[in-house]
């Protein structure tokens, strides 16, 4: 199982891959969404963990371009949000998120079998 | 569900180095819109670094730093959607609010307990627009 994990704030990303890997998940991390894309261009994950408020390119965007690649519906996608994000994840639903995770109550069984379930799909 | 006391451990310096940082760069940048200079570019970041505070605090279950975060979130994204302004006393209560927060995460690094956030939290409350 592969992971692109696209996500600016250090402390997320640190925690995310680290947790990730310890279930033996191989991950590659970007910290915004302009390398996350330049990633995607060399690297073929089973799943993107996809933050939402980022620089550069947001997760919207990231989306948009994801899906002009044609690597949406592809590439399952989860965004992660925080509280107050209801609005967000909807739209991100709409530009072909296949759900979301709330990055800040973490559950990791409740995560690892999203992930498996999403990435065997 | 809640973090682990080991990750709670693990994960403490590395919260507060964040943490600092994202406080540090909203107080410069605080500073900027207090001077008068007012670029979207400066919203855009402030409004980055109260959502990254606030995703994080609360995961790590520091909840008065996770409300505040929030609140400056919901203030800045106001703001950037153009649906209010930030006149200079809301920045007052900001710049106020943040120095507070610094405070609160020099305690955390101390006793690993938040400092009370509430007066902080109320003065930015009413320019939000959200109930907490």
């Amino acid at each position: 199982m592969k992971i692109l994990l696209i996500e600016d704030d250090a402390f997320f990303r640190r925690f995310y891959s680290s947790k990730l890997r310890e279930k033996n998940i191989e991950v590659e991390a970007a910290s915004d969404g302009e390398e996350g894309l330049k990633q995607l261009q060399t690297y073929t994950p089973d799943l993107v963990l996809l933050d939402i408020i980022m620089p550069k390119k947001d997760g919207f965007d990231v989306l948009r371009e994801m899906a002009q690649l044609h690597l949406i519906p592809k590439i399952p996608v989860l965004v992660f949000s925080t509280l107050g994000q209801e609005k967000d994840i909807e739209k991100a639903r709409m530009l072909g998120a296949r759900g979301y995770v709330n990055k800040s109550f973490f559950d990791f069984d409740k995560l690892y079998a999203r992930i498996l379930s999403l990435g065997e799909k | 569900m809640p973090l682990s006391q080991d990750d709670q451990v693990k994960y403490k310096a590395l919260y507060l180095q964040t943490a600092r940082q994202y406080i540090d760069e909203l107080q410069k940048n605080l500073h900027q819109l207090i001077q008068g200079t007012e670029i979207d570019k400066v919203i855009d970041t402030l409004h980055r670094d109260a959502h990254s505070l606030k995703g994080q605090s609360l995961m790590m279950e520091y909840k008065s730093m996770g409300t505040i975060s929030l609140l400056m979130e919901k203030i800045f994204e106001a703001k950037k959607e153009n649906k209010s302004e930030l006149p200079e006393d809301i920045l007052v209560k900001l710049d106020e609010a943040s120095r507070e927060m610094s405070d609160c995460l020099n305690i955390i690094a101390q006793t690993s307990k938040e400092k009370n956030l509430s007066q902080a939290i109320e003065s930015l409350k009413a320019y939000a627009n959200i109930t907490i």
